[in-house]
């Protein structure tokens, strides 16, 4: 479509430019119709032969102010006129010149929207507004949802609902062409004649055809042109995130974002996701995105993260709380710029989640209920031919066996299982939609009693008063969900390790029975005959049973949304959100755990409560104007977001009777009660956002928000100020392409974003703990500046043959400065540490995705895509120089140790990455020889640690596949992760032990070769291998490439036709889906993408983490 | 249209004034609410005291819970309480290569630091900070609680960043050992001297007693406590510098108000003021399973038919009635082995049995050392100390006279049988075993009394396994068994044995110009092989 409008500059009208744009979506979205009329003529008065039609609207533009919108195409070959008229209507003086012209018109608000056809006869008596509403589905009957849809002429657009209907209100009589849109299908037009009753249309859409322009949610909720954004956003649909679901919708982002890299916690189902956005920035502070729900962020949650030996699990995120049938949509910002306005929040990127609203009409109900199982997905190679070293012994270094052991760590495991079920329903009327939602997932884990549990409840009102001018949205969500035993890491309460080093000559079905009876306790006790063995190891089948840890949560969020618009083009907004968390933990370890966890050999109880409130309040108000070439949208608002948590904790050994877990039957003395008072922080702001266009083409973006935030007190820096300016320029409309290129987009931007400043750095406090004080021994930090991240991008989105190709492409180069660093003293200075704001680091790199929405094979579609991420991380500057805080001397230090584990380090050091792992290798000589003792055996070089690479990948690349034909369709997603490297400790470990296929192979083949000698095998690992207790010996040896290859996604569904049910009911759609089907390539011992931390460091390091999960399960979806 | 524009902004800017707070509350918001601020130190003059309790519950690491003895276990348990003969662990740490066998575990060896320079040197900094002008009663216990505490991180180290600690820079020289010893006995010398001036003023006053844990706010205990530490200390250098430890042991006996004599001037730290103290040693062979009684702690007592070895040992389980100490430094490999060694001896302890710092039994066996070098040590013959010293342990013990013990002439260490692995044995005969005997004899060697003196020392201080460790050290008593594996490739002599811990791995990645320098105040390699400066014999 290809339209023309000649309308006049408010305020200029001497001006006489006949104006040619191209008129898009965002166009009728946005153009305020109130063109200023003062001082121009209601009558025309002309004197014309022989003119173009074109010319006549010029003439009558200039005269009269009246713009005019048409089909260039439609004056092609219309007969030239003649006008002659004095003081005469513009209605009559069209309709003079249109009689014997095929053409017709329509004024409203004085526009004048020229078209093919007949005049309408005007109405004697106008009709009151009316109603025009439908659906909008593919060819297979799949619902679209989010579709633009556009009633031409007017301020009339909306986009499709989940169910793929669409409502629009107030539409005088009249003709009308609507125009629906979708990225990936191509666009259709429909004429549309309202009279006196409400419309129906159905729309369906055809694949293949690219549409080059969308609708897309950007930050603060705030919906613009995909045309006019000058940074990169990828939308995702609902079905993205629940076609192949995952009880925390974040892992099935996984591969299909370009410029993330997702890695889902080792601590499984409901455990938390790491979400990093073209890179780690801040060394020490949060790298994980933030989220966003309708514009409004959500407070992290984040929970404490494994960071050593010895233990510690994972207790979710928030976002793995949502109900991922309530998402309609998410857009991903990956860049700064794209997140500018959420300020100190923004550096590490957004992921906007729009959730869906009811619609009005027919009453929608949504049902999809499926269920997964899960087994493990890669498992280190144990040997089943060599015994314990003597019978009872725990380690596997003695004979052969005369026939292979049957004993097989898997075994351990069982087949996990996630029941879910979600049902929506939508309905409402024109000025009024609820949606309602609830849903369930019920699973266990594939360790014994581990046990997952999830209710939500959603719902939603969406209303409008006093003619559309008012509208108000409410909604609340309510969600319960409880953890057993979610695995952790680590030696303590993990049954892996036991299992994994237990003795292929013992008989595992000895310990099955976990509690034998003691007659002197009179009842059953722990039964484990191999010891703690230094690590505090238990019988795995008693910590899995006899450790109960629990977490319940109960959160509910409730928002507020007033919208007034107070003229066309002008809104204020107000919004109001409150999101509390409480989460109630406990722990039982029966009587005859280990003393050193349970604190007494009666059981220990303990239990905790937590509270995090978050409460965001917002006012913005929406300017949209059109100024004949130019447009302008603009935002300002201010913000209040205000954190409170609240933890207690009370618990001890148990004291008069053995495995009564309760606070009364502990001791008074030993009860140890933790309380943190509530801790709050707050952020307000003031924030503008502004996008000029200029001819639909080029738009200039600025964004500016200053922040307030309470971390910042007591220093001399009261606010923080973040701008970011973006330009971009649709060449396709300014410059004649080859025919091939249908559309080519240019974009650049450069903003400045922050990382929120914790609190309470610049005022430190003496702490109590156990009744006694005690200094606090980091230095006050009253310069604290929070970490600044500029970031350049730039980029450009092509489409080729028809639109049938869609190709985009970033590059970016952000530079993360002033960051917050605890730098480590010696002891002697008197404090452990001081704070200060140093380091660079720079995160460079480029996104793409590829697109074919064209493809067929036969009568089967086939959209194939591709995604794209390579980043480069450099630190260029660590702390260099720098003030010491004692003498003022400068001095400066270029690495700092990030995390440690055993002989694992990250360490952050200048000109290496944030994501560089050290290790403990083996002592060479100048030839590279390696340094032998006296029995030949190799010599750990425990003063250097190594570096042996970086956790993050160099490039991550996503391949998806829809197959559609009929109603059948085929999905599946391969993705590979290149570069990187992971340290496996429980390989290394498992040799010391003994019971790694390595180890064995070592034995078969007569020993090991050092130098070209042979050494024992047994010898040589109980050198260079780890034990458990905190060695885990050379583990430079123990390092393995992350590279993998893998089918993350399949799913094959059928949607039944909707004539098998009479059409009562639209659609059933059963699906057989999987997840982690099938490593294609991986060299690592363990799944390399499996986190047992979710947070910046203690990456790409095993230690006896939970494997990996392969799902495969089948869901239902009827919508009726 | 620029009207409009104004009333948006207008609008924000109410929008703004509508909400519930300003900025103006940032500074209260800032304020963690978990922790005490400056102010509140000032009510009831808070600040002045409240800083002793960590700092006494830190000299000997104690628990704050039934579970909480891993600080001790790291800083003392498995290095010093093992190497002093003290004890043995039934755990096969890092698979059976640890401490014990001197596979030194180097994230172990920054424990001690950590706790005399996190823990202690800063708080006695905030008490010196905020009493050292106008309270100098209280600064002066806060010294000798320094002095207390340090002697033991640097007998572990030799030399440390002590005298310059916290005195600006952002990297402290460290200070060879000599200095260090010598910077003790000066301030213990003022704080005595403080001390003395205060209590002869406010005779009877006790304006620390709310906060004390050892004395109840004593000051005469404390002058005596500091006394003693000033004997011990000079007795420890009697080989690196004899002239100064004679004046130093000398002064400390002969100060007005002198040291330790009876066990109710034993610094001890007990549970107090409403703070609880959990014995370390009773959490980890209690709970935690991971220490046992030493073989050769239970060679003597068994050897000497000690009627005070009920009152330390508990009577094996697997051995009934036997009480059998575990070998350190042996080879653990099975399980079963360690499932076996669990029910050997343990300690008589209960959870809140107070921890001892320094006894008057040791003070006696001091004096007596003294005695026997000639020194003046008020009256009182190296034999007199000797007997009040053992004497002075039983009535500790609460197991009476202790004449009959001391009359015994015969009784030497047992040998030793190992039940679960030969390899470990002290046969009869073993050159291993002590030859000592209880009943003084003038008529013996000097050594062969020192060694008399030592072991008898080492019996009546136990479980302090820091100082038994440093006086092994320092003469070579009692006989400790060395080890029977040596992991330590080649720094330790299994011999001559382990003779100090590295510098802390923190210390080189911190402050590695500082510890680099140190290493040339060292007179080897910074490794457990290497004589500290004091060890001179």
């Amino acid at each position: 479509m290809n339209l023309h409008a000649i309308g006049k500059t408010p305020g200029a009208f001497w001006t006489k430019t006949l104006l040619v744009m191209k008129l898009t979506a965002i166009l009728l979205l946005t153009a305020a119709l109130h063109v200023s009329a003062t001082g121009v003529a209601q009558t025309l008065t002309l004197q014309e032969r022989n003119i173009s039609l074109s010319k006549l609207f010029t003439l009558i533009h200039q005269q009269s102010g009246y713009s005019f919108i048409y089909n260039n195409q439609l004056l092609k070959g219309a007969p030239k006129v003649s006008v002659h008229v004095r003081n005469a209507t513009v209605e009559d003086v069209l309709n003079t010149c249109f009689q014997g012209q095929s053409l017709t018109f329509i004024i409203e608000d004085k526009i004048i929207t020229v078209r093919q056809g007949a005049p309408v006869a005007p109405d004697a008596q106008p009709l009151p507004p009316q109603t025009v509403r439908g659906t909008v589905r593919d060819e297979n009957g799949k619902a679209l949802p989010g579709a633009t849809v556009l009633l031409k002429p007017g301020q009339h657009g909306t986009q499709t609902l989940s169910d793929g209907s669409f409502v629009i209100d107030g539409i005088s009589p009249g003709v009308y062409t609507l125009e629906v849109s979708y990225i990936g299908y191509g666009t259709e037009t429909r004429s549309v004649s309202v009279d006196g009753s409400t419309v129906s249309v159905s729309i369906v859409l055809h694949q293949s055809n690219l549409h080059t322009d969308t609708v897309v949610v950007t930050a603060l909720g705030i919906r613009r042109s995909s045309r006019s954004t000058s940074y990169n956003v990828q939308t995702l649909t609902s079905a993205d995130v629940n076609d192949v679901k995952d009880p925390s919708f974040v892992n099935s982002l996984e591969g299909k974002v370009a410029g993330a890299t997702i890695n889902p916690s080792a601590s499984g189902i409901g455990g938390s996701t790491r979400v990093i956005l073209r890179g780690v920035k801040s060394l020490t502070g949060n790298n994980n995105a933030l989220y966003v729900v309708d514009g409004i962020p959500l407070p992290n949650l984040f929970t404490g993260q494994p960071s050593g030996l010895f233990g510690g699990t994972d207790g979710g995120d928030g976002i793995a709380n949502f109900n991922p049938d309530d998402i309609e949509s998410i857009s991903v910002l990956t860049g700064a710029a794209a997140a500018a306005l959420y300020g100190n929040q923004a550096a590490n990127g957004v992921i906007l989640i729009t959730t869906k609203k009811g619609s009005a009409g027919k009453t929608h109900v949504n049902l999809n209920t499926g269920v997964t199982y899960y087994t493990p997905f890669v498992l280190p190679k144990f040997q089943n031919t060599y015994g314990a070293t003597a019978p009872g012994a725990y380690d596997s270094w003695g004979a052969r066996l005369s026939q292979a052991s049957s004993y097989k760590p898997r075994d351990f495991f069982q087949t996990g299982d996630n029941f879910t079920t979600a049902v929506d329903v939508s309905t409402g009327t024109d000025k009024s939609q609820t949606y309602f939602s609830a849903a369930s997932a019920s699973a266990k884990g594939i360790i014994p009693n581990n046990d997952f549990s999830r209710y939500n409840f959603t719902a939603r009102n969406t209303s409008s008063f006093y003619g559309d001018r008012l509208n108000l949205d409410v909604s609340a969500m309510y969600l319960a969900q409880s953890q057993q035993n979610i695995p952790g890491q680590g030696q303590y309460n993990n049954p892996l390790l036991p299992v994994y080093l237990f003795p292929p000559s013992e008989n595992i079905d000895s310990v099955k029975d976990y509690e034998q009876y003691d007659p002197s306790r009179n009842f059953k006790v722990q039964y484990w005959p191999y010891g703690d063995l230094g690590f505090e190891a238990e019988n795995p089948y008693w910590i899995i049973n006899r450790q109960i840890y629990t977490t319940k949560r109960e959160r509910f969020m409730g928002t507020v949304a007033l919208k007034y618009n107070i003229l066309p083009g002008l809104s204020v907004t107000g919004r109001f959100k409150y999101d509390n968390a409480n989460d109630v933990t406990t722990s039982k370890l029966y009587a005859s755990t280990l003393g050193f966890l349970a604190g007494g050999p009666d059981g220990s109880y303990s239990y905790g409560t937590a509270n995090n409130k978050q409460s965001y309040a917002d006012v913005l108000a929406n300017y949209n104007k059109q100024f004949s070439d130019f447009s302008v949208n603009a935002t300002l608002g201010a913000s209040i977001i205000d954190n409170k948590t609240s933890n207690s904790s009370v618990g001890g050994p148990l004291l008069t009777v053995p495995n009564f877990f309760s606070l009364t039957n502990i001791s008074t003395a030993n009860l140890s009660v933790s309380q943190t008072l509530p801790e709050e922080n707050q952020t307000q702001a003031v924030f503008f956002s502004g996008t000029l266009g200029y001819k639909q083409r080029l738009f200039l973006d600025v964004s500016a928000r200053n922040d307030w935030s309470s971390g910042l007190a007591f220093t001399n820096h009261a606010s923080i100020f973040y701008p970011s300016v973006g330009l971009s320029d649709i060449l396709s409309d300014e410059l004649r392409m080859p025919s091939f290129i249908s559309f080519l987009k240019l974009r650049t931007s450069y903003s400045e974003v922050g990382n929120a400043p914790s609190p309470y750095l610049t005022n430190p406090v003496y702490t109590i703990s156990s009744n006694t004080l005690t200094n606090y021994t980091t230095v006050p930090f009253q310069t604290l500046k929070p970490e600044l991240t500029g970031s350049f991008e730039a980029g450009f989105d092509l489409r080729l043959a028809n639109n049938q190709i869609a190709l985009s492409a970033t590059y970016y180069n952000a530079s993360t400065r002033d960051q917050l660093f605890t730098v480590t003293v010696p002891a002697s200075t008197g404090y452990s540490g001081y704070y200060i704001n140093a380091g660079k680091v720079r995160n460079e790199g480029v996104e793409a995705s590829l697109g074919w929405y064209g493809g067929r094979i036969g009568a089967v579609s086939w959209t194939p895509g591709f995604t794209f991420s390579l980043n480069r991380n450099k630190i260029i500057q660590m702390l260099n120089p720098f003030k010491d805080p004692f003498t003022g001397e400068l001095t400066s230090q270029d690495s700092l140790v990030a995390a440690s584990s055993g002989s694992y380090e990250m360490i952050l050091a200048k000109g290496g990455t944030t994501q560089d792992i050290y290790a403990e290798g083996l002592q060479k000589d100048a030839n590279g020889n390696l340094v032998t003792d006296a029995n030949g055996l190799p010599v750990v070089d425990n003063t250097h640690f190594k570096k042996v690479g970086h956790a993050s990948p160099d490039f991550n690349l996503g391949f998806s596949n829809g197959f559609a034909y009929k109603g059948f369709s085929l999905n599946f997603l391969v993705d590979a992760r290149v570069g990187g490297t992971v340290v496996s400790a429980t390989q290394s470990i498992m040799d010391y032990y003994g019971v790694s296929r390595t180890s064995a192979d070592a034995r078969d083949a007569g020993g090991v070769e050092v130098n070209g000698t042979k050494v024992n095998a047994q010898s040589y690992y109980k050198v260079v291998a780890g034990a458990s207790g905190g060695t885990t010996g050379a583990l430079a040896l123990y390092t393995y490439s992350a590279t993998n290859v893998r089918l993350r996604e399949l799913s094959f569904g059928y949607t039944l036709p909707g004539k098998w049910f009479a059409d009562k009911i639209q659609g059933v759609k059963v699906a057989l889906v999987a997840r982690n089907l099938w490593m294609i390539y991986n060299k690592a011992p363990y799944d390399p993408e499996s986190a047992a931390s979710t947070s910046t460091f203690y990456q790409g390091y095993d230690y006896f983490n939970q494997p990996s999960l392969r799902n495969i399960g089948f869901n239902v979806n009827v919508s009726f | 249209m620029f009207a409009r524009y104004i009333q948006t902004l207008t609008l924000a800017a109410c929008a703004i004034s509508f909400f519930p707070s300003c900025t103006k509350n940032f500074d209260s918001l800032n304020t963690n609410p978990n922790g005490v601020t400056d102010s509140m130190l000032q009510l009831d003059h808070v600040g002045l005291g409240a800083f002793f309790p960590v700092i006494e519950k830190n000299v000997i690491p104690v628990g704050a819970s039934t579970g909480d003895g891993s600080v001790y276990q790291v800083a003392q348990n498995l290095n010093a309480d093992l190497f002093s003969g003290y004890m043995g662990t039934p755990t096969a740490f890092g698979g059976g290569q640890n401490n014990s066998n001197y596979a030194l575990n180097a994230g172990w060896d920054n424990a001690p630091f950590s706790v005399g320079f996190g823990t202690v040197m800063s708080n006695w900094n905030q008490i010196r900070l905020r009493a050292s002008v106008s309270n100098p009663d209280f600064y002066a216990v806060a010294n000798i609680l320094k002095v207390a505490a340090m002697h033991r991180i640097t007998d572990v180290y030799g030399p440390l960043p002590y005298i310059n600690y916290g005195s600006g820079g952002f990297s402290v020289p460290y200070n060879p050992q000599d200095s260090i010893y010598y910077a003790f006995f000066s301030e213990l010398d003022s704080a005595i001297t403080a001390l003395t001036a205060y209590v002869t003023a406010n005779p009877g006053a006790k304006p620390l007693a709310d906060y004390d844990l050892v004395y109840g706010g004593n000051y005469v205990e404390w002058i005596k406590f500091a006394n003693s530490l000033k004997l011990r200390l000079a007795m420890r250098i009697v080989y690196a510098n004899p002239s100064l430890a004679q004046q130093e042991a000398e002064a400390a006996v002969s100060n007005s108000y002198g040291v330790m004599t009876t066990n109710s001037d034993n610094a001890l730290v007990s549970s107090a003021n409403g703070i609880t103290i959990y014995n370390p040693v009773w959490v980890i062979d209690y709970n935690y399973g991971d220490i046992r009684a030493g073989a050769v702690l239970g060679s003597f007592l068994n050897g000497y038919n000690d009627p005070r070895m009920p009152t330390i040992m508990t009577a094996s389980t697997t051995y009934p009635g036997q009480y059998l100490g575990i070998r350190s430094g042996i080879s653990i490999l099975t399980s079963a082995d360690r499932t076996a060694r669990e029910g050997f001896s343990g300690f008589n302890l209960n959870q809140n049995s107070p921890v001892q710092w320094m006894n008057a039994a040791e003070v006696q066996f001091l004096l007596a050392e003294g005695a026997l070098r000639g020194w003046n040590m008020g009256g009182g013959t190296a034999q007199s100390f000797y007997e009040n010293g053992i004497q002075l342990s039983f009535t500790q013990a609460g197991v009476g006279t202790a004449a009959a013990y001391i009359a015994d002439a015969t009784s030497t260490a047992a040998p030793y049988t190992d039940p679960v692995d030969a390899a470990n044995d002290e046969p009869a005969g073993s050159p291993d075993l002590s030859t000592i005997t209880i009943h003084w004899n003038a008529g013996d060697t000097f050594e062969r009394n020192l060694e008399r003196i030592i072991t008898q020392k080492w019996i009546a201080m136990f479980p302090e396994g820091e100082e038994a460790w440093a006086e092994f050290r320092r003469t070579g008593y009692p006989k400790v068994w060395p080890v029977v594996v040596n992991y330590s490739q080649g720094t330790i002599s299994t011999q001559v044995q382990i003779r100090r811990l590295p510098f802390p791995q923190s210390e080189y990645q911190n402050d590695a110009a500082a510890v680099n320098a140190a290493l040339s105040l060292l007179s080897g390699p910074d490794n457990g092989g290497t004589k500290l400066w004091w060890d001179a014999k």
